[in-house]
């Protein structure tokens, strides 16, 4: 853990990259917690295995450098940012190597592991609403342009249904998960 | 505008450096790539759960993503869950459209003209009326619990199938059996051919009536080894 870390966010740094993302204070903030979740995705796409950490901390350091009077340029928030997180990732790479060995997952599943598994996911589709159920499995078992015509169907975009199905993907994922700890 | 083979060579690692960077960069502001990008995610684990990747992106998504057993688990659970559902909705397609076969067979014998004892014109030849048809569309209907029941006339000779399978389900041959409730083999036809037709794939088979009686038959469908569904028909031999 670095020292960064250890310190943790500094209020007036913190108020400082607020008002860098918007004028409004309640947006600034819902603008920071989306930034925060991207951050955070972006730092596992590169195989950080403690990128939420990785993405307070990436936050931190952007807000630091701003109240310390950095600028950035208008349109190029997403270059500063990204800039930053790749440097935190390297020194955390540098920090601490993560053992791989223990998390992998064998190439094939036993039989009653995934029987398991099948129970459980059955169980957590029948707990969703049957019309986000129905719409979760007609999205993934499509291809592009039945997608397109699910979400002509629904009335709603398609950016909109991927985040409506990524989030009942989730939702699902985390059930099944609880469900086979709890065996 | 990103498109899906971008987006899964940049998670695959295949992308140039400096347009990898510009994604990158584009997504910590634009909320649309975000959720474009985390759904081709999902999509490449599904891929993967399905079979659906070269080797070479198989072996480039190994590298990239056997730290994350937890999601590769539940792809593969999903990936499980449809090939069972597709299965259980063969069985069940099946079961329905005999049902609907069987209806249309009997309602057809039924409207059918009688003949009448003081025509005096021949009877038409036998081979005419020896041939009785039972059409069976895989996936036209949802399921039922109904047995099918097959009137079958003691004048025909040949009871003909006509049997409609998933266009998906393309095999180089195809057998069809009819097993008595006891579990003897009735009739069993293999190394059927199907044809494709404007969309639809079906399989032809002539069942001698002559192999059924009165009674319970199980009817099953193979593509090779594989099974495609099967149903129970109730027949009954009718006059």
């Amino acid at each position: 853990m670095s020292s960064e870390s250890n310190r943790g966010p500094n209020p007036d740094a913190f108020e400082v990259l607020l008002r860098s993302l918007d004028p409004d204070r309640e947006l600034a903030g819902h603008l920071y917690e989306e930034l925060r979740e991207r951050v955070e995705e972006l730092l596992r796409w590169w195989g950080s295995p403690n990128s939420r950490d990785l993405a307070d901390r990436t936050l931190d350091r952007v807000a630091r450098k701003l109240s310390e009077g950095a600028e950035i340029r208008p349109g190029s928030m997403g270059a500063y940012v990204r800039g930053v997180a790749r440097m935190i990732f390297y020194e955390s790479r540098r920090e601490h190597i993560e053992p791989l060995g223990n998390r992998d997952l064998p190439l094939s599943q036993p039989d009653e592991s995934m029987e398991a598994s099948l129970r459980c996911l059955d169980r957590c589709l029948d707990a969703l609403p049957a019309e986000d159920r129905g719409l979760l499995l007609r999205y993934y078992d499509s291809g592009a342009a039945e997608r397109l015509r699910i979400a002509a169907d629904i009335n709603i975009s398609i950016v909109a249904l991927r985040l409506r199905t990524l989030r009942l993907r989730a939702r699902l994922e985390q059930c099944v998960t609880s469900c086979l700890e709890a065996q | 505008m990103m498109t899906d083979p971008v987006l899964r060579a940049y998670f695959l690692g295949r992308l140039p450096e400096e347009e990898a960077r510009r994604i990158e960069e584009r997504v910590l502001e634009d909320a649309g790539l975000f959720t474009t990008m985390r759904s081709a995610e999902n999509d490449l684990f599904d891929d993967y759960a399905r079979h659906r990747l070269t080797p070479d992106e198989e072996s480039a998504f190994l590298e990239r993503y056997r730290n994350e057993s937890e999601r590769i688990r539940f792809a593969r659970t999903l990936a499980a869950r449809k090939d069972n559902v597709v299965r259980f909705r063969r069985r069940m397609t099946l079961a329905a459209a005999a049902v609907i076969g069987a209806v249309v067979l009997s309602a057809l014998f039924i409207m059918q003209p009688r003949p009448d004892v003081s025509d005096v014109l021949p009877r038409p030849p036998v081979s005419v009326s020896a041939v009785q048809t039972l059409e069976i569309t895989l996936g036209a209907s949802r399921s039922t619990d109904a047995t099918p029941s097959l009137a079958l006339r003691n004048d025909v000779s040949t009871l003909h199938l006509r049997i409609h399978l998933d266009p998906d389900d393309r095999f180089d041959n195809y057998t069809v059996e009819l097993r008595s409730a006891a579990g003897a083999t009735a009739w069993r036809a293999a190394g059927l051919a199907a044809i494709m037709r404007e969309g639809d794939l079906s399989l032809s088979a002539s069942v001698p009536a002559s192999a059924l009686g009165n009674g319970t038959y199980e009817l099953s469908v193979h593509g090779e080894d594989e099974p495609l569904g099967f149903t129970t028909l109730e027949v009954r031999r009718t006059d």
